[in-house]
């Protein structure tokens, strides 16, 4: 028979990686949040979870869910403030207990998402958040301070100003894995430096002045194999359009997946005029504003610039939102998108 | 008929076929260990399970005996994704076998498929266990698993802000 103290014990000694074999059935994010406060147990193994899910999205590609807002909402914003003519970078720590402690997103052990702050938010009631004002640079220093996980391997900055991404960028470039980077607001210069261990990239509302400063040293980026980029505007300069196409050519032999926003006629011409060979390429994803492309049609005809390609996925979306700035096939991901009510549950 | 006896914690045996018992990785290695060690071919292995009780051991092997004619499912399949064959595995009847039982159940039901080493089983069960967390608040959770907060100083609180800055609508 049942003996319920027995039982009442056993629950209590679940193996470790049975809790694990039973949370990793869970789906729902939501439920999975939940599970992190049962307690310390679960918390530990929802977490490596979590992190899993969230990181497979960068070998999982997919129009629809890949380029939506990180599910791990980052702790940090950056905005800018304005005394007289005089500006002033902020780092907003979230939450607030985090201040001075972990002040790198809730999960994963090497991953850091870094948003920038919309100025029309900042005098949000609800901001009340601890804030850190930024050096001009930021050095080791203010890299311990920040508390960076030191073993940091993804890194997300989306909708941040030159100074912040210049300065965080290049602290981590020889350790970093992928480096997802969206909506920069500048003019300046960012580069990727010595990337040794990048194998994915996602830029995202770049301008092409931008990319090619990215992708200028393809010594820089050997075991790149995922490269998603989306341009700012579409409505370039043929010329421009070239310098794009060179960039990739830089780093075309180590790629396995590529996705763009471009149209495709435009892509074919610019194939045909660039003997770029895509060698190890299996997965192209393209964004256009032409409706009704034929996959297949297309991959065949892709063939001689991309010989081990076997799928083409094609994201049709009007014209109009084609040309514009802040796309809204990057929907939820940046920008206007963002919700700042989320600030509202603090 | 090969048979082999298995005896669990509470003390009651049950005689199956050692093809039967063999779908079981470890009641296979019992019984290879078993041939390896006797002199007399013959002989009956016994194999004394200490850490199932009657109630537990039945159910499994009456799960085996239904999955009989199931291919053997190895170990670390799906280990990629962490995912077992649950979803595609779960027949009718396996609904039937699971509706009747408490979580408790189930729960000593998971830890023996684990000790027995039966893939199948384990899936199904932790498949049930996460259909019965998903949805519930965490007292719900602590609860049903009679499990309770460990968590240090204000670990917990700064755990629910973390969850607020995640949470999907």
């Amino acid at each position: 028979m049942r003996n319920p103290k027995h039982l009442e014990l056993l629950e209590f000694y679940i193996p470790p990686e049975l809790v694990d074999k039973i949370l990793v059935c869970i789906t729902e994010h939501n439920t999975l949040l939940r599970c992190r406060l049962v307690c310390s147990k679960w918390k530990r193994f929802t977490d490596e979870i979590l992190e899993k899910h969230h990181l497979s999205s960068l070998t999982q590609w997919n129009f629809d869910s890949n380029l939506k807002y990180p599910s791990l909402s980052p702790p940090i914003f950056v905005y800018r403030e304005r005394s007289g003519t005089k500006w002033t970078d902020l780092l907003a720590v979230l939450p607030s207990a985090l201040r001075g402690t972990k002040l790198w997103s809730p999960f994963p052990q090497n991953y850091l998402a870094i948003i920038g702050f919309q100025e029309s938010h900042k005098n949000d009631e609800n901001m009340s958040c601890p804030q850190v004002q930024l050096k001009p640079t930021v050095q080791t220093q203010e890299k311990n301070n920040l508390a960076i996980p030191t073993n940091l391997k993804h890194l997300e900055i989306l909708n941040c100003d030159e100074y912040l991404t210049e300065s965080v960028v290049p602290l981590f470039s020889q350790q970093l894995v992928s480096l997802k980077i969206g909506g920069l607001d500048y003019e300046g210069s960012l580069a990727l430096g010595n990337s040794v261990n990048l194998k994915q990239l996602f830029i995202h509302e770049i301008n092409v002045m931008e990319f090619e400063e990215l992708i200028n040293d393809a010594k820089a980026l050997p075991q790149l194999e995922y490269l998603s980029v989306i341009m700012s505007s579409q409505n370039v300069f043929w010329q421009e359009k070239h310098k794009i196409l060179n960039c990739l050519s830089k780093v075309s032999e180590s790629l396995t997946h590529l996705r763009l926003k471009v149209e495709v006629e435009v892509f074919q011409r610019l194939l045909n005029e660039y003997a770029v060979i895509f060698s190890n390429v299996s997965f192209l994803e393209i964004a256009c504003s032409t409706p009704n492309i034929h996959e297949e049609s297309l991959k065949e005809n892709l063939l001689p610039w991309f010989p081990k390609l076997k799928s083409v996925s094609v994201k049709s979306i009007p014209q109009k939102r084609f040309l514009q700035d802040r796309e809204c096939l990057l929907c939820g991901e940046i920008g206007p998108e963002f919700n700042p009510a989320r600030l509202n549950l603090l | 008929m090969a048979l082999v006896r298995v005896i669990s914690s509470d003390g009651a045996a049950f005689l199956v076929s050692q093809r039967l018992a063999k779908r079981s990785g470890k009641l296979k290695t019992e019984i290879e260990t078993f041939r390896k060690s006797s002199d007399n071919s013959e002989a009956q292995p016994e194999i004394r399970i200490v850490t199932i009780r009657a109630e537990i051991l039945r159910l499994v092997l009456q799960w085996l005996q239904q999955h009989q004619n199931d291919p053997v499912l190895p170990a670390n399949q799906n280990e990629q994704d962490g995912r077992g064959d649950a979803e595609m595995g779960q027949s009718q009847w396996d609904r039937d076998f699971l509706a009747p039982m408490d979580l408790g159940i189930v729960m000593e039901l998971i830890l023996a498929a684990n000790h027995l080493e039966v893939k199948g089983l384990l899936d199904i069960t932790c498949k049930l266990v996460e259909s019965k967390i998903t949805g519930r608040t965490v007292d719900e959770i602590r609860t049903a698993f009679k499990l309770k907060s460990d968590f240090k100083g204000n670990e917990e609180e700064q755990t629910r802000l973390e969850n607020r800055w995640c949470v999907e609508n």
